[in-house]
């Protein structure tokens, strides 16, 4: 079973995020913050990560480039939620060579497709 | 002379005008003349007139001395001899303008023979009035007075205006910005719950959350397409933000029209399939590129076409037209029209105003924030296009916007 990190501070839309993945047969775990993510990501060692961007406490981009340093790098593929339409943001999270951006509201197929895709399942 | 004071004010009888109500301090003239002759002409011909007596004088027999009376006594009005023993009429000037290069108080020249080459150049630099003293009159030399105070209290005046409006500007800027900042954290605070309550929604019309009945389904929807609404109208709400702010820029490729207007419309047929609306498509053949941010020009096409649905009457017919724009050749033409009810005349000059909303008398299609036209002008501007609306009471309305073609480089 893959595993899927969820790095993302409202509670709620990390439930929403865990309804799904399970339901399409992964495993998901959480982090709530940006600190919490390296420890979390160190310790469940995830398939893929999807990283909200605008965090209170940090920012995913940051977040991102974090994981990709720990002492083990977490180099796997990383999709970005943002609520965010800051411009640049989506050219920002490609240049650090994120698989998919999204806008939230999402929509849950083409972020499941987007998965899919980067877990090279279709 | 005679004066008295009625309710307050000092009321006094002049030979030409009657009584005339005094209702300010009497003018305090300060002179400025080395000839003991010449100060005594001058308070001879104000005094003589006498049609107010409204004058106190200060004398200064020196440029010097002229300069501390002014500075201690603060007349309304110098008398300035433009031959003084220290100073000749230019130096006094500069020595009274104050940092701001100004000359605070109305000085009138008075001047010998000669010195005319001067006095223009006094007047430049700020003397309000200049008079020969071979042709001097009372007349003229009282209403050189009143004139020149006279428009150094307007000036007065109206500097004072202008100060309190700087400030008042400036005042409205700041809490613009702050507004602005507000509706910027509002609309993205906003979108996480909103984005939690639709995607609940979606999991359980999805079936994640066990079978649904026909109903459930479709009041379910319903509050998906509520979701869907404050979406759009959260994202209009920032891009006014941003327009307002100047921050939005848009990123103007090479595209192809007419495939962006077709999946324009293809996404909206549900909504025309929902009034039974026939949406006919004109497209001219072999368009050449365009020069646009395809997101954005979605984003007008979209806004239009579904403000052609909503003022449709169900069963009736709203058009999309793309051709080059026979008046300018080096412009697309793209229209959207609609066979709802029009605009009045009165309102066409208004409907891209921001936060403009229709009066159309129907409840029913009223309604909206009042940003979305605004946002369509504001994106064609941007693209260097023009956007307009055309409209027959009880036909319908027809917006046109123009989109620029690519040009080939000039090498």
């Amino acid at each position: 079973m893959k595993k899927i990190l969820i790095v993302e501070d409202d509670k709620k839309i990390v439930a929403a995020l865990t309804v799904r993945l399970k339901a399409e047969g992964y495993e998901a775990v959480a982090a709530f913050d940006a600190v919490m993510a390296g420890s979390v990501a160190a310790k469940e060692r995830p398939d893929l990560v999807l990283l909200d961007i605008s965090m209170p406490g940090g920012d995913g981009l940051l977040v991102a480039e974090r994981l990709r340093k720990l002492p083990v790098p977490v180099n796997v593929p990383m999709i970005f939620l943002t609520a965010s339409k800051k411009p640049g943001l989506r050219d920002q999270a490609m240049a650090l060579g994120a698989a998919a951006f999204f806008e939230k509201p999402y929509e849950a197929d083409q972020l499941l497709g987007a998965i899919k895709k980067a877990l090279g399942e279709s | 002379m005679e004066r008295l004071t009625y309710c307050g004010s000092e009321v006094v009888r002049s030979a030409r005008k009657g009584w005339v109500v005094m209702t300010e301090a009497p003018l305090r003239i300060l002179i400025v003349e080395d000839d003991p002759v010449y100060r005594e002409l001058y308070r001879t011909l104000l005094d003589l007139i006498g049609e107010h007596g409204g004058y106190r004088f200060l004398e200064a027999e020196t440029g010097e001395a002229g300069l501390a009376q002014y500075r201690a006594d603060r007349p309304n009005c110098i008398l300035l001899d433009y031959r003084l023993p220290d100073f000749d009429g230019l130096e006094f000037l500069a020595a009274l303008a104050g940092e701001d290069g100004q000359v605070p108080v109305p000085v009138i020249m008075l001047t010998g023979e000669g010195s005319e080459i001067l006095v223009a150049k006094a007047m430049r630099v700020g003397a309000a009035d200049y008079m020969p003293k071979s042709a001097l009159s009372a007349t003229s030399l009282r209403r050189s007075i009143s004139n020149a105070v006279e428009k150094s209290k307007l000036r007065a005046a109206i500097a004072e205006q202008h100060r309190v409006l700087a400030q008042t500007n400036l005042e409205l800027q700041r809490k613009n910005a702050e507004i602005q900042q507000f509706y910027h954290l509002l609309s993205h605070e906003m979108k996480t719950p909103l984005t939690s309550a639709r995607e609940f929604v979606s999991i359980v019309l999805d079936g994640l959350a066990g079978p649904l009945s026909e109903a459930q389904r479709e009041y379910l929807s319903y509050a998906r397409e509520s979701c869907d609404q404050m979406t759009l109208g959260l994202n209009d709400l920032l891009d006014s933000t941003r327009l307002e702010t100047g921050k939005l820029h848009i990123a103007p490729q090479p595209g192809c029209i007419s495939t962006l207007v077709a999946r324009v419309v293809v996404s909206m047929t549900p909504q025309a399939q929902d009034k039974s609306i026939h949406v006919k498509q004109s497209i001219a053949p072999d368009l050449p590129q365009v020069l646009i941010d395809e997101k954005r020009i979605m984003q007008v096409l979209t806004n239009l076409l579904s403000n052609a649905l909503k003022f449709t009457p169900e069963g009736g017919e709203v058009g999309v037209t793309v051709g080059n724009d026979p008046e300018r050749p080096q412009w697309i033409l793209v229209s959207v029209s609609d066979t709802g009810r029009g605009i009045e005349p009165t309102q066409l000059d208004h409907v891209f105003d921001r936060l403009y909303q229709v009066r159309s008398g129907d409840a029913a299609i009223e309604g909206g924030l009042g940003l979305g036209l605004y946002i369509c002008r504001e994106v064609v501007t941007l693209h260097g296009g023009g956007i307009w609306v055309d409209s027959t009471l009880g036909k319908g309305s027809t917006f046109s916007f123009t989109v620029p073609k690519c040009v080939p480089a000039i090498h």
